[in-house]
């Protein structure tokens, strides 16, 4: 089995365009969700976590995408584009493979098509399409869509693609655009906070929706990775077979996925947790938290910082984990004041220094679906 | 269309139950069983379930799509005692279709084209994720394996099989189920098929993307 | 006048389970198989936090009645007739 590393990453959310300007952001405590009007999602004001569009129409200006692509294909483009930037991967050739993750893709377009797209391009696997004929790849990139776990679930199928030898580069890119759609849905849902979410606080009344757009690369090629060298060692999925949208009250199949990435694996100095901020989600990770003997283990949510990106939070939140061993730096749990969880956890109320060597990333989402990763560094 | 797959697979795995619903048949294990098809999908489904005889009311808040994977899943299952063989951790679902969740996400839009008659429904918006069907799975059959969903233009036989035969060699993974199931305004389908560890020597169908597509086939023509 | 409240309340606990039945997709139960003082939740028909958002809606847009706490909407939901009675108290 080869070892997986981490060569390269990007990041974009309402928090910047790369991963450096995401960190800067959060090392200076400061939250991409702002409370607005945002009339093309929702007809109230409401907290939403936004990528720059000017800015995004800027950048994909640069690379003549404004008129021909949607905002969630101009958005995966740019993050693959900055990822492999300064890396000397043929993304044409046979030995890489994309794979992406999101859960509604170029949904808006059911309501919203002023470009005027053929029908086909809601699907995902025309987005698919789409991205593998921009970088003119090999082979139609994987897509995988498994509501908000797609990021975690595509990262843990990269690498064992890696360590099973069957490419040398494996691209995992994640993305998802708000839309009326989505935000009209969870609405429905009342699962919204009326104020920017508050992950594990004892008022936390609910998620902040977040859009975004992110990129990991991997490779087999110990050489190709930066330093500190960053590896994927396990990763494991789970379903809670309990209920379609409530979490298991039991942390169920969240303590079966992290359980069995803990198996054998060094001791854990950092989780970043789903975390949305709902009162049952964060319940319920705190109980299968405890159920592990995870209880002091400093835990956050970066929810607080961009919202729940859905099929990007994954990616995102996973280069964030990243950033925090490359700096040796334990991210504050934005948003948390005052334990508010069934069990107590050690979530992280400031941000301080920490030896950050091996971080545990989990997610659960609708459907019962729960995934856990596991990530080691290895000063060269 | 991906053209990933290669002939590195053991022959450790076994399909060990089938089932496929078309309009007018279901196949289980390559029996067919003819449900009359009036052009009306929801009764049709709805038909199918009554002649199963089970008592599952949560059938009835189910979208199309999660109707037709449930079924499915009764025909693969039926008989079968998972439990007694696995932890229901150990048994893995690895699904795809090509529409996702299309038909419900436009019942969902519908509910808020019209801003003085804006009501979206939770009922509707959960089933607006192509994997909630894995969840409707795992419920009814206590499945709490890994699950993964994939979008595709069509069913790769290949990638498939060879990712199942991959989760199944590596990991705590004992059984799996390998669907496609796609629900659409235009039609409908579902295959699914039950993986096991089996000796070659015991088994009448290795895990291969010949013997998945000769199957589909099959169906298909009948 | 208590014999038309009556008569106001029969007709809305009556139209409140159709409504019920359809919009929960309770598609086997007919009206006479919902007890109107038995709890919708957990026991009786088994109903779950989906349904209960369900309820909400059906409180917006049939009743005009705004739900915003869905803990709220625990007590309000308890039975039918505790559903009927909160309609005419917020009509």
């Amino acid at each position: 089995m080869r070892k997986t590393f981490v060569v390269a990453d990007n990041v974009i959310s309402s928090l910047g365009f790369s991963t450096a300007k995401n960190f800067q952001n959060l090392i200076c405590g400061n939250s991409g969700i702002k409370i607005g009007d945002y009339p093309h999602l929702y007809p109230e004001k409401f907290p939403a976590s936004l990528v720059d569009k000017n800015l995004l129409n800027e950048k994909a200006g640069n690379l003549h995408l404004q008129e021909s692509h949607t905002i969630f294909e101009q958005l995966l483009i740019l993050s693959i584009s900055d990822a492999i930037k300064d890396l000397s991967l043929d993304i044409k050739s046979p030995d890489t493979l994309i794979i992406l993750a999101s859960t509604k893709g170029n949904v808006d377009l059911l309501k919203n098509n002023p470009k005027g797209f053929k029908a086909d391009r809601v699907h995902l696997w025309r987005s698919a399409q789409i991205v593998g004929d921009y970088f003119g790849t090999a082979q139609t990139p994987l897509i995988i869509s498994n509501a908000c776990i797609s990021g975690v679930m595509a990262l843990i199928a990269a690498q064992r693609f890696i360590a099973q030898g069957k490419y040398k580069y494996m691209i995992v890119a994640g993305c998802d655009v708000l839309s009326e759609f989505i935000v009209s849905g969870f609405q429905s849902f009342m699962s919204l906070s009326k104020d920017i979410c508050r992950p594990f606080d004892n008022k936390r009344s609910g998620l902040s929706l977040g859009e975004g757009a992110a990129t990991i690369v991997l490779s087999s090629q110990e050489e190709l990775a930066k330093t500190p060298n960053l590896q994927i060692i396990a990763g494991a999925g789970s379903n809670d077979a309990n209920h379609i949208s409530g979490p298991s009250r039991t942390g169920e199949g969240l303590f079966i996925a992290i359980n069995e990435v803990l198996n054998g694996n060094p001791d854990v100095d950092f989780i970043s947790a789903h975390g949305t901020a709902t009162p049952y989600n964060d319940d319920m990770e705190s109980i299968a938290l405890k159920r592990l003997g995870l209880e002091n283990i400093p835990v956050n949510s970066f929810k607080g910082f961009i919202g729940h990106t859905m099929g990007a939070a994954g990616i995102i939140e996973s280069i964030y984990c990243f950033e925090t061993m490359r700096h040796n730096l334990l991210i504050k749990s934005a948003g948390f004041e005052n334990p508010g969880t069934s069990e107590k956890i050690n979530v992280v109320k400031q941000t301080q220094a920490g030896n950050v060597n091996c971080v545990l990333k989990t997610a659960s989402g609708f459907g019962g679906s729960n995934a856990a990763i596991l990530f080691t560094k290895n000063d060269k | 269309m991906p053209q990933y797959y290669s002939r590195k697979m053991t022959n450790k795995y076994c399909i060990t139950s089938f089932s496929m619903i078309g309009k007018g048949k279901v196949s289980q294990n390559g029996l067919m069983k003819k449900y009359a098809y009036t052009g009306d999908d929801l009764l049709y489904l709805k038909s199918i379930y009554k002649s199963l005889g089970i008592n599952y009311p949560k059938f009835y808040k189910m979208d199309p799509l999660c109707k037709l994977a449930f079924l499915s899943g009764e025909f693969l299952l039926e008989g079968i005692d998972l439990k007694s063989k696995y932890d229901p951790s150990q048994i893995a679902l690895v699904f795809s279709n090509s529409a996702s969740s299309l038909f419900t996400d436009i019942n969902h839009t519908n509910t808020i084209l019209d801003p003085d008659q804006y009501f979206p429904k939770p009922a509707v918006f959960v089933y607006t994720l192509p994997n909630i069907m894995l969840g409707e799975l795992s419920i009814r059959h206590t499945l709490k394996g890994e699950n993964v969903f994939f979008v595709s233009r069509q069913f790769d036989a290949g990638f498939m099989s060879e990712y199942t035969h991959d989760l199944l060699n590596t990991t705590r993974l004992k059984a799996c189920i390998v669907g496609w199931v796609d629900y659409l305004d235009q039609g409908f389908e579902s295959a699914m098929f039950l993986i096991e560890n089996m000796d070659a020597a015991k088994c009448g169908d290795l895990l291969s993307p010949e013997n998945l597509e000769e199957k589909i086939h099959t169906f298909a023509n009948l | 006048m208590p014999i038309f409240k009556n008569i106001y309340m029969e007709a809305l606990i009556k139209k409140l389970k159709t409504e019920i039945i359809e919009i929960l997709n309770l598609e086997d139960l007919e009206i006479d198989d919902i007890n109107t003082d038995d709890p919708l939740f957990n026991e009786g028909l088994g109903l779950d936090s989906i349904d209960a958002l369900e309820l909400i809606v059906l409180m917006e847009k049939e009743y005009g009645i705004k739900i915003e706490d869905p803990a709220e909407g625990k007590k309000i939901f308890h039975s039918v007739k505790t559903m009927a009675e909160f309609i005419s108290k917020n009509q």
